[in-house]
């Protein structure tokens, strides 16, 4: 945020309007269409709030605890946005499950208030971020003044250049493909790709849903293996482990991952182009098969029209997973390798010092050059203040090494969580366990046994379960 | 009641009034044959109930909409929705089957749908010739897709120009039992366009136009 | 109809429909989830609450009626499009329903332990009145290997032990790693297995500790810790070769498991104050430690699981539906594309 100069005060002012600008415009459009233009004040209420409070918030001491959550609330806000959009697209897929609700009068205030919420829900994040943002470089640089001068600038240029598009027949005509739960995916498409305050918004929503589900699948398999009575042993020889391995490669788990992410979106456009339609009744004229024709027409044409965001929702998930591929949640602490030097066959690893303490409870990495090739180390003091010394890799994954997250040790290759307790077992996909002895002072390794187990360092084979 | 009404209707080429001071009203579900010698202003009469030309002057009115200051776009719709035409020439798509000329007319009104068509060409006795091209049927067999792609959309009105002209006798008749069956069974309004004292025998009503006036307009008493 | 009847008809609909499936399904789903986040070892909180919370257990209950009685409604109507037709669709929804409810079962019912034995060493089983011994344990190794040997990584699954294993009536059996062996309704399998030395430590010459101790240390470069409840320090112990041959840069090490040599390394807390390798014997400070032949030891789980075939057979049963899926989808596909 201290790089934050008047270049990028008028960029965030632009953005944020370009932004809502667009959510007004197609929001506009099906409010028109649908006669629901009482919900347009409480749309600007919504925005207003969020604003006024995210502009102020580094200014009133109550709302200071708002800058340390802002990434949270921006993530958030898009999985809340994508929630609301897969239970709406549930409802608009004709399917009994609502059923038992439509007992429930909904009345217009309900909406307003939904209107109001959401509104604020969709732009208070990123006016936080952009309200801390602007503040600390008034703080430090350019002076309130020229930083909020900026801001507005920014924003009046992209009110210029977006609102006059609301003239446009196709931007009116907006609302005909816009529906609720087209334009909740459509807040979170502006999300997704438009947040954060200098760009897009990494995505978390993958990696988590995919480091979960190999969890489940790792747990799965492992007690059908217990009722099955099926050994784990390495060197118990049972064909059964041989075929589960591809349950546990990575991107098995991204595909199926990404299919759970995309499946209530896939389910709707599956219900809405593939099914046969439903032909109202014709009820003031003779159901010529003209007649029928033409509603049915007009019932596939609807489908198409409302299909059209959601398959672009889908196809800019599937390209973006594709483009990030394997990319861990940004919440993995993942620190640079500290290098190392052998002296005598021996590596020795200082405990603490002024800039690090290996008994803090936190991975640190060291590195050793030796013969061109770099060896990586890990090291981590477990919850029973064992030292657990390893190589940051395993025997299965390419040696893109660990990541951090609590009190898991997480694969960056293929998001596998060990939990660090464990640490110290060989094989599957735990990083390989060292010989080492401590003393007081140091950590000592034998360059011969850094070499032995760098040999079990698989380049890009894989196939094997992880345990 | 009456589906089509002219006022004071007047067409003019350049220095060539083809209708002059036209006023008609054509009931629901009527049969009206209009004959005259060329030039007459025949076609254009039926042109102009069919929103294929405007008057110069006058007012036109299919249903009650004023159809002579309709903007093209509406104009489109109300052809598609309540009005067939069949030409002379049977303007068949040549590289199109018979079933799929039909399901063209179908498509431009709303969706195509193979089945609805195939059924459309058996009521025409032309159900075992689904699959043929134009160049592989007879005249009057072409005719007859005309027919039923004319009448796929339902319309109210068919207006037929001369649909019998490139046929022999025994096909006109074939093809005017057809149109009666048809519109005994449907009610649709025909509005059709002939030279030939044989086909203006057909329907209930003659209108006899001369020099681009009507020169005589009665009903016809079938035995 | 009276208005009991109505009610618990009306009821009964709504508890055998698909939207109530549905709705357990999410239920479920959602907790999970929660959990998930919560926790980070859902599925283990999940196995260990459906094994003791009655709650649970109903509820699970109530899912696999309700998901049979929507089977037998689909069935229903899919009988209308013919028998073999029929049988094709189901083996799939019922295998899956099998295997659900055998999983249910089995977790709830199940009983199992496990033991390290070495020959002739007594067990019995809790749930069984049989007494069984292990008559004799055959490693299922060569007594002398080499390094290479042990393919790394992926070379698991090398060798298979088996034990002979004695009931009370002197009737033998044979027991080894998969599959499981089935005794007088118990399921008996070799979960792990290695080498016992005898470990004889003695402090200013008298034996204080003298017993055999399970390592898992038969694989090149792996140790296993050794405490002793008498002495104050951690032992690291781990096989060494027998014998090394070099050759340039070409070195060959051979182990053996019958007469190993071993690797000592003695801790205090975290830091060695003694090691010694190649050997079998260490003295330090007023201790020694003495490694003497091995004994091999395995360890045998015994489980009582009166629904172990029916898991086997909902398994069975639902990768063949998935096959017969798969291949029908297959043809399908190509009939569409095709032929039609």
């Amino acid at each position: 945020m201290s790089q934050f100069v008047v270049s990028d005060a008028l960029l965030a002012g632009f953005r944020e309007t370009a932004r809502g600008g667009i959510l007004y415009l197609v929001f506009l459009s099906y409010a028109s269409l649908t006669q629901r233009k009482y919900l347009l004040a409480p749309f600007f209420l919504g925005i207003s709030v969020a604003f006024l409070t995210g502009l102020s918030a580094p200014y009133i001491t109550a709302l200071l605890p708002l800058k340390g959550a802002v990434g949270n609330l921006i993530s958030g806000s898009f999985a809340l946005f994508f929630i609301f959009s897969c239970a709406a697209l549930l409802q608009s897929s004709e399917l009994p499950l609502f059923e038992p609700f439509r007992l429930i009068r909904i009345s217009d205030f309900f909406y307003r208030i939904a209107t109001l919420f959401l509104a604020v829900l969709f732009f208070l994040p990123e006016a936080t971020g952009t309200g801390f943002a602007a503040a600390e470089t008034a703080l430090m640089r350019e002076g309130a003044f020229v930083v909020y001068f900026s801001l507005a600038a920014g924003a009046a240029a992209g009110g210029i250049l977006i609102f006059p598009l609301g003239r446009l027949t196709f931007v009116r005509k907006a609302g005909e493909v816009f529906d609720v739960p087209q334009i909740l995916l459509l807040c979170a498409i502006l999300k997704l790709f438009g947040s954060g305050m200098k760009g897009i918004e990494q995505i978390t929503l993958i990696p988590s849903v995919q480091a979960g589900l190999m969890k489940f699948f790792h747990d799965f398999v492992h007690q059908n293996f217990v009722l099955f009575m099926v050994p784990d042993h390495m060197l118990l020889r049972t064909t059964a482990w041989n075929f589960i391995g591809i349950f546990f490669g990575a991107n098995f788990a991204l595909f199926v991952s990404l299919l759970l992410l995309l499946s209530v979106p896939l389910f709707f456009l599956y219900r809405k182009l593939l099914r046969e339609p439903v032909v109202p009744a014709v009820s003031d004229a003779p159901a010529t098969g003209a007649v029928i024709r033409k509603l049915r027409h007009a019932v596939l044409s609807e489908r198409r029209k409302k299909a059209a965001p959601v398959i672009f929702f889908v196809f800019l998930i599937v390209t973006s997973w594709y483009v990030r591929g394997g990319q861990t949640s940004p919440r993995l602490y993942n620190p640079a390798p500290k290098p190392l030097v052998a002296d005598n066959g021996l590596v020795r690893i200082l405990i603490s010092d002024p800039t690090m303490d290996l008994k803090d409870g936190r991975i640190h990495k060291f590195s050793l050059a030796h013969q061109g090739k770099n060896i990586r180390i890990l090291v981590v003091r477990k919850p029973d203040s064992r030292f657990s010394v390893c190589l940051d890799a395993c025997e299965i994954c390419p040696p893109e090494g660990y990541g951090q997250k609590e009190d898991l040790l997480v694969c960056i290759y293929c998001n596998t969580p060990i939990p660090v307790r464990t640490l110290g077992r060989p094989g599957g996909c735990n990083p390989i366990p060292l010989e080492a002895a401590s003393d007081n002072s140091f950590i000592s390794i034998k360059l011969d046994e850094l070499l032995k187990k760098t040999a079990l360092v698989n380049a890009g084979k894989s196939g094997e379960p992880g345990r | 009641m009456s589906l089509i009404e002219l006022r004071n209707v007047s067409k003019e080429y350049r220095n060539t009034h083809a209708l002059r001071g036209i006023d008609l009203v054509v009931s629901r579900g009527e049969w009206m044959n209009i004959v005259g010698p060329s030039g007459s202003g025949k076609s254009t009469l039926l042109n102009i109930i069919g929103g294929l030309d405007s008057p110069t002057s006058g007012e036109v009115s299919i249903d009650s909409v004023d159809i002579s200051r309709l903007p093209e776009d509406d104009m489109a719709v109300l052809r598609r929705e309540k009005i067939g035409f069949i030409f002379q020439q049977s303007h068949l798509i040549p590289y199109l089957t018979a079933v799929e000329n039909v399901m063209l007319a179908q498509y431009f009104h709303s969706m195509a749908e193979e089945k609805e068509a195939a059924d459309a060409l058996s009521r025409v006795g032309l159900g075992h010739r689904l699959e043929h091209r134009p160049s592989q049927m007879s005249g009057g067999e072409q005719q007859r897709v005309c027919i039923a792609r004319a009448l796929i959309n339902n319309p109210e009105i068919l207006l037929a120009d001369e649909p019998t002209g490139n046929l022999d006798r025994e096909n006109t008749r074939l093809i005017l039992e057809l149109l009666d069956k048809l519109h005994s069974e449907e009610g649709f309004t025909i509005v059709l366009v002939t030279h030939d004292p044989f086909v203006a025998q057909w329907g209930r009503r003659v209108l006899t136009m001369e020099d681009g006036r009507i020169k005589c307009d009665e009903s016809i008493c079938r035995l | 109809m009276t208005g009991f009847r109505a009610r618990t008809l009306k009821l009964a609909a709504l508890f055998f429909s698909p939207v109530f499936l549905v709705w357990m399904t999410v239920g479920w789903l959602s907790s999970y989830v929660v959990s998930a986040v919560w926790t980070n070892e859902a599925f283990g909180t999940f196995v260990g609450e459906l094994s003791g919370s009655r709650a649970l257990k109903i509820m699970c209950a109530s899912f696999l009626v309700c998901g049979a009685g929507n089977l037998v409604r689909a069935s229903r109507a899919r009988l209308k499009t013919g028998t073999l037709y029929f049988l094709l669709w189901v083996i799939l929804p019922a295998g899956l329903l099998l295997y659900g409810t055998a999983f249910f079962l089995s977790l709830s019912s199940r009983q199992a332990g496990n033991m390290i034995l070495g020959e002739g060493d007594p067990f019995k089983p809790p749930w069984s009145s049989a007494e069984y011994r292990v008559s004799k344990i055959n490693l299922g190794m060569p007594d002398k290997f080499l390094d290479i040997d042990f393919e790394k990584g992926s070379g698991i699954f090398q060798y298979e032990p088996r034990i002979t294993l004695q009931n009370g009536l002197g009737a033998e059996s044979t027991v080894g790693a998969f599959p499981p062996a089935s005794y007088d309704g118990t399921y008996f399998h070799i979960l792990n297995f290695g080498i016992a030395p005898k470990v004889t430590v003695k402090e200013v010459g008298v034996v204080i500790s003298e017993s055999y101790a399970p390592l898992r240390i038969i694989v090149p470069g792996t140790t296993d810790n050794l405490s002793i409840p008498t002495v104050p320090f951690r032992f690291q112990i781990g096989m060494e070769p027998v014998r090394i041959i070099e050759k340039g840069s070409v070195k060959a090490a051979e182990f053996s498991l019958h007469s190993p040599r071993y690797s000592i390394r003695v801790y205090d807390g975290e830091k060695i104050i003694a090691e010694k390798r190649g050997v079998g014997e260490l003295q330090f400070d007023r201790f020694e430690v003495l490694l003497g032949e091995p004994a091999a030891w395995v360890q045998v789980e015994a489980v009582r699981d009166p629904w172990h075939m029916l898991l086997v057979a909902g398994l069975l049963m639902t990768a063949a539906g998935a096959l017969i899926r798969l291949v029908g989808g297959v043809v399908t596909v190509y009939r569409k594309l095709f032929v039609e």
